[in-house]
């Protein structure tokens, strides 16, 4: 499977799933090849979201175990992809959805188990590569406690926020449209993070 | 810069420990309303046909539409030669009456 890096690339409106649904299916000459190609692309999208979704909620919104809510939103994506507008970010419209789903379940079901522990308890430190010294290494150890600990300590819509800006490199447009907040406010987030994790790094790190 | 990369890192290595599971296929329609939907739609196409094609079978081989066809055919011959005649007679008079100049 290749590897795909930008949410454009993943357009699934390249194999026009519009002509691929229903009756226009049906009497498509090659028809077979469309439906593959959809399926091609979902695969895709599946490899490619499913980690940054389960991430997205463990770290935004707290929960111990996302899968099956992944998967849901996984679900109604390919469901609502003739939805989808091609002139707007895919990235954008993705978490959208799962933003509002996760929220919908949340309030719906009581069951799902949120946990102050998730995001630390599961953040391991990975091996770092061979070119880095022992210090570096130490460093970057204690910088990841470091945002697993602030992270912790951070309200909910800033989690998101954080992680839209810092892991997907969305725009400020871009996370005030899946937020529901303006741009101005989603930028004033952002500073105010970066300051303020400096400040707690200097507290309770650096000695 | 360093408060960034800092929390890329954070995610990266989130994001790398996540086991991904296999992509779905779509054979197995696990949901019921849409398995449901599925059904009826396969009954309606399966009436539709029925209601298109039997008829027609019946008629091939029912003796009673058989014979009232042969019987419509022979009606239609019949009518056809009675055509046929008075096109004749009616040629026949009309040759008669041109060579006899109309007088008898």
């Amino acid at each position: 499977m290749d590897s795909v890096e930008s949410g454009d690339r993943l357009n699934p409106f390249l194999v026009e799933p519009t002509r691929a649904c229903a009756g226009g299916l049906f009497f498509q000459p090659n028809w077979f090849i469309i439906v593959y190609k959809v399926m091609d692309q979902f695969n895709k999208i599946w490899n490619e979201y499913y980690p940054k979704l389960t991430v997205f909620l463990r770290t935004s919104f707290q929960i111990s175990d996302p899968d099956d809510l992944v998967q849901e939103i996984m679900m109604k994506v390919f469901k609502n992809l003739n939805r989808y507008n091609n002139q707007y970010s895919f990235n954008t419209w993705l978490y959208t959805i799962a933003r509002n789903h996760t929220i919908d379940s949340i309030r719906k079901q009581s069951t799902i188990r949120k946990t102050e522990e998730a995001a630390i308890s599961q953040a391991k430190i990975l091996p770092f590569s061979s070119e880095t010294t022992p210090e570096q290494i130490a460093i970057k150890k204690e910088l990841q406690r470091a945002v697993a600990d602030y992270i912790k300590e951070l309200p909910e819509l800033q989690r998101q926020i954080a992680f839209l800006r810092f892991h997907e490199d969305l725009k400020y447009s871009e996370i005030g449209k899946i937020t529901g907040i303006p741009e101005g406010t989603a930028k004033y987030h952002i500073h105010n993070i970066k300051k303020d994790f400096e400040q707690f790094y200097g507290e309770h790190y650096e000695d | 810069m360093k408060t960034e990369k800092a929390f890329n890192d954070y995610y990266q290595n989130l994001i790398k420990e996540v086991e991904v599971p296999p992509c779905p296929s779509f054979e197995v329609n696990e949901n019921p309303v849409y398995s449901r939907k599925n059904t009826w739609a396969k009954l309606v196409i399966a009436a539709i046909l029925i209601m298109a094609v039997f008829p027609s079978v019946y008629r091939l081989h029912n003796p009673s539409v058989l014979a009232v066809r042969a019987a419509e055919s022979t009606k239609k011959n019949q009518i056809n030669s009675r055509i046929q005649n008075g096109l004749t007679e009616f040629k026949y008079i009309a040759s008669y009456s041109f060579i006899s100049g109309g007088k008898e």
